[in-house]
């Protein structure tokens, strides 16, 4: 016999099914609750249209000890729009690929670690500032974030909690007419997110030289790293000065140029004077200098040289003094 | 009411669940402890005993007065790493940072607590419990007065299962912004004249790193991953290094070498340190070194594990296999310990140890490396890791699994430089950039670098 289900048995079975997912929720979220979790933060959720405000990510490690963090933060570009990244204050120190923005797609990718590790409640990893240009709801999001543990395993935590920042672009309100016989109310004044200046340039850092069989072939190569704890470095400039060459023709020194480690120098026999500068976004710079010894070719070249010159000179003395003597022999 | 009843019981369920997980088996030659629960419980003391948590089968901890003395428990020792802690002073205030408890057997850092004082050593007034934080700013201070605080790490139940070492600081008002000068006396326009006001020194900007390590221990600190000092321990363990900063978030991070050239693990902490100010790190303990007489140890033989630690401490050893078992030794008054292990209660196989330091007024450190052996059927000799990784390798084919891609013996810029090199490469051209040879050269290879970074 076919049961009918009464509305009074749907009813109990809506509410069994809702004590059942809440029973769900109340056992599984604790395991939830220890899980490394990234925060996006704002002032407010609230801005108008034309607001410019700033965003921080920031990173929970719940007591686990992390060295590596890499990501994407992605930003709606119908109604937002990245102005700024700011990464000095982050306890990332060394950066595969530094926060770099993509207008366009209204992403920040970066990829960075801090040797040692970091474990903390609250370490802040960039803050970005963003326009908000037109009214609508907008959620900034977190997407394809690692975290590894520092435990030397480069082993790669699960269940990642990935907040998001939900916001409202209200409307900006529009300056009304009027009626001649009451004075215009000023408008709201604008939102504007300042970046603080930085005018301190990165800290001092040290380059170094060196070669390996299996980098460009042997070459030698300079590797930097220099921290700017304001706005954060933005690129380096490596320049090479031959020297004593470089006293007499500048124009054999090479560079500045452009770039990042490691730099292969484009002087490898000669010994040289590097110098390399880092530049943080707002211009300011740190510079730096090193040594690189002459190649053991050059080294191997000179002394044959001054082998061949002495020689020379030998031979040249003693058959002029050779010839003196015999003169006076005569 | 059959409803309310399901309600409770998931909210119930729900909240002991985590607790109940966290238990671990236990078994020696003699005996088997099987889904223990965890029971933690207050202190209690009088004038000749202490009490630390509940006397009954399932509670731990030990009480003692002069001629008794009773372990109770599973005879295993849960125990949470002291946090180290920073202090600095501000106006009024106070912004203390300290680094994550790191529990075990069963404790659990859930949360922290501040406690404060005007006298060193106390007795202190405690803050309300902080939750599961790494920072407070402390104000409402007096400027001018030295303030001593300690942080308290609680488990879930709001016991204090840990305590840091004391810091300090004195808040002092914010320096008045230096005034123009303007010429005092000496009348009629010019010259030279008064000078009264002495040029404003802007006070240094430093951190101060204060901790144990081994007696003459070699150290190693590194800001942000740049060696920037490498002091030495004095005859007693102890060390203070003074590091100028220009202002900003820093991540000091120092290991030590022991007196047979074994390294110790780095510990990290991170600071914020404004313009002018000197921030302390007090605290600091360096996990012990470690090592082993052998890589296999033939069943039923013995296994020595031995290092370096804080003089006249307790080390807490750590076996872990399919079950974990935790001993205890000392450290004498050099810094050397060792423990010997009867393999017989190990079953053959993989196994690893840790260890980790308790000072004598217990402040207790984050564990050491963990370190491999296995039980078979031969003793075979025990090469380290660290020791060869800071040993200058010839030429070999074999690469070293630490991120010392050159192998000069250090784990530093050029090496990252080299990974740089070789980023997202398959099979690159240098095996040793792919440092855990899974074929690709990627996020987790950096991270074992990290992990061994030297400077």
């Amino acid at each position: 016999m076919d049961r009918v289900i009464t509305k009074l048995e749907t009813h109990n079975m809506k509410h069994k099914i809702f004590q059942y997912l809440f029973a769900a929720v109340v056992l599984v979220l604790p395991f939830f609750a220890g899980a490394q979790s990234l925060l996006l933060k704002s002032a407010k959720t609230t801005y108008l249209a034309g607001d410019s405000f700033q965003a921080t990510l920031s990173i929970n490690t719940e007591g686990k000890q992390i060295n590596t963090i890499a990501g994407t933060v992605k930003l709606p570009i119908s109604n937002l729009q990245l102005l700024d990244v700011r990464y000095g204050s982050s306890i990332l120190t060394l950066w595969v690929e530094r926060p770099k923005i993509n207008a366009s797609a209204g992403t920040i990718s970066f990829a960075g670690g801090v040797p040692g590790g970091f474990s903390g409640s609250s370490g802040p990893i960039l803050s970005f500032s963003v326009l908000a240009k037109s009214a609508g709801s907008a959620e900034i999001k977190l997407s394809d974030f690692s975290i590894l543990l520092n435990d030397g395993l480069g082993t790669e935590i699960k269940n990642i909690g990935l907040g998001s920042l939900k916001l409202a672009i209200q409307k900006a309100p529009t300056t009304p007419k009027a009626p001649a016989t009451k004075p215009a109310e000023p408008p709201k004044p604008k939102e504007e997110y300042i970046l603080p200046p930085d005018t301190t340039p990165p800290e001092s850092f040290i380059p170094m030289i060196s070669k390996h069989p299996t980098v460009a072939d042997n070459k030698y190569f300079v590797s930097f790293s220099a921290v700017d704890k304001d706005s954060g470095v933005a690129y380096y400039e490596v320049s090479e000065s031959p020297w004593l060459v470089s006293l007499f023709a500048k124009k054999f020194n090479k560079g500045p140029e452009r770039t990042e480690p490691p730099y292969i120098l484009k002087i490898q026999h000669w010994p040289t004077e590097i110098i390399v500068k880092a530049y943080d976004q707002a211009g300011n710079f740190k510079e730096s200098s090193a040594t690189k010894p002459p190649s053991a070719a050059f080294i191997a070249s000179a002394v044959m040289i001054l082998l061949l010159g002495s020689i020379g000179l030998t031979f040249w003395f003693s058959t002029r003094h050779h010839g003196r003597l015999r003169k006076r022999v005569v | 009411m059959k409803n309310i009843a399901i309600l409770l019981f998931s909210v119930i369920f729900g909240s002991i669940l985590p607790f109940l997980a966290q238990a671990d088996e236990f078994q020696s030659t003699s005996f088997k402890v099987l889904e223990p629960v965890l029971n933690p419980a207050g202190y209690s003391t009088s004038s000749g005993y202490s009490l630390w948590g509940t006397i009954a089968q399932i509670a731990i901890g030990t009480s003692t007065i002069t001629s008794y003395n009773l372990s109770s428990g599973f005879l295993f020792f849960p125990f949470a790493s002291s946090p180290a802690l920073s202090a600095t002073a501000g106006d009024g205030q106070v912004s203390l940072s300290w680094n994550a408890s790191q529990g075990f057997l069963g404790w659990t850092a859930s949360g922290y607590n501040v406690g404060r004082s005007t006298t060193s050593g106390g007795p202190y007034t405690y803050s309300a419990s902080l939750g599961n934080v790494t920072s407070s700013t402390r104000t409402g201070l007096t400027n001018g007065t030295t303030y001593y605080f300690i942080v308290r790490v609680e488990d879930a139940f709001g016991n204090s299962i840990a305590t840091s070492s004391e810091a300090s600081a004195a808040p002092a008002a914010a320096p008045a912004p230096t005034p123009t000068p303007t010429p005092t006396g000496g009348g009629g326009g010019g010259g030279g004249g008064g000078g009264a006001f002495a040029p404003q020194i802007p006070s240094a900007t430093k951190v101060i790193l204060k901790g144990r390590a081994y007696p003459a221990a070699d150290l190693v600190v590194f800001k942000d991953g740049t060696t920037v000092v490498t002091p030495e321990a004095d005859s007693a363990g102890n060390f203070e290094v003074s590091v100028s900063v220009e202002g900003g978030i820093y991540t000091f991070s120092v290991y030590a070498i022991d007196a047979d050239n074994r390294r110790s693990i780095t510990s990290s902490f991170t600071i914020q340190v404004s313009s002018g100010q000197t921030a302390v790190i007090s605290g600091i303990v360096i996990p012990p070194t470690l090592g082993a007489d052998k890589s296999q140890v033939k069943f039923g033989n013995d296994i020595k594990f031995f290092g370096y630690a804080y003089p006249a401490s307790s080390i807490n050893v750590t076996i872990s296999s399919s079950h974990i078992i935790t001993d205890k030794t000392k450290s004498d008054k050099l810094g050397f310990w060792d423990y010997v292990l009867d393999s017989e209660i190990l079953e053959r196989g993989d196994h690893t140890t840790k260890s980790q330091t308790v000072t004598p007024d217990n402040i207790i450190s984050p564990f050491s490396e963990s370190l491999a052996f296995r039980v078979g059927d031969q003793d075979v000799a025990f090469v380290s890791r660290i020791r060869e990784a800071l040993r200058p390798a010839p030429a070999a084919p074999t690469c070293n699994k630490n991120g010392d891609i050159n192998k000069d013996g250090k784990i530093n810029l050029i090496d990252f430089s080299i990974m740089l090199f070789f980023w997202n490469q398959r099979d690159p051209k240098n095996p040793c950039a792919d440092i855990n040879q899974d074929k690709i050269v990627n996020l987790s290879d950096f991270s074992i670098m990290l992990y061994w970074w030297t400077g």
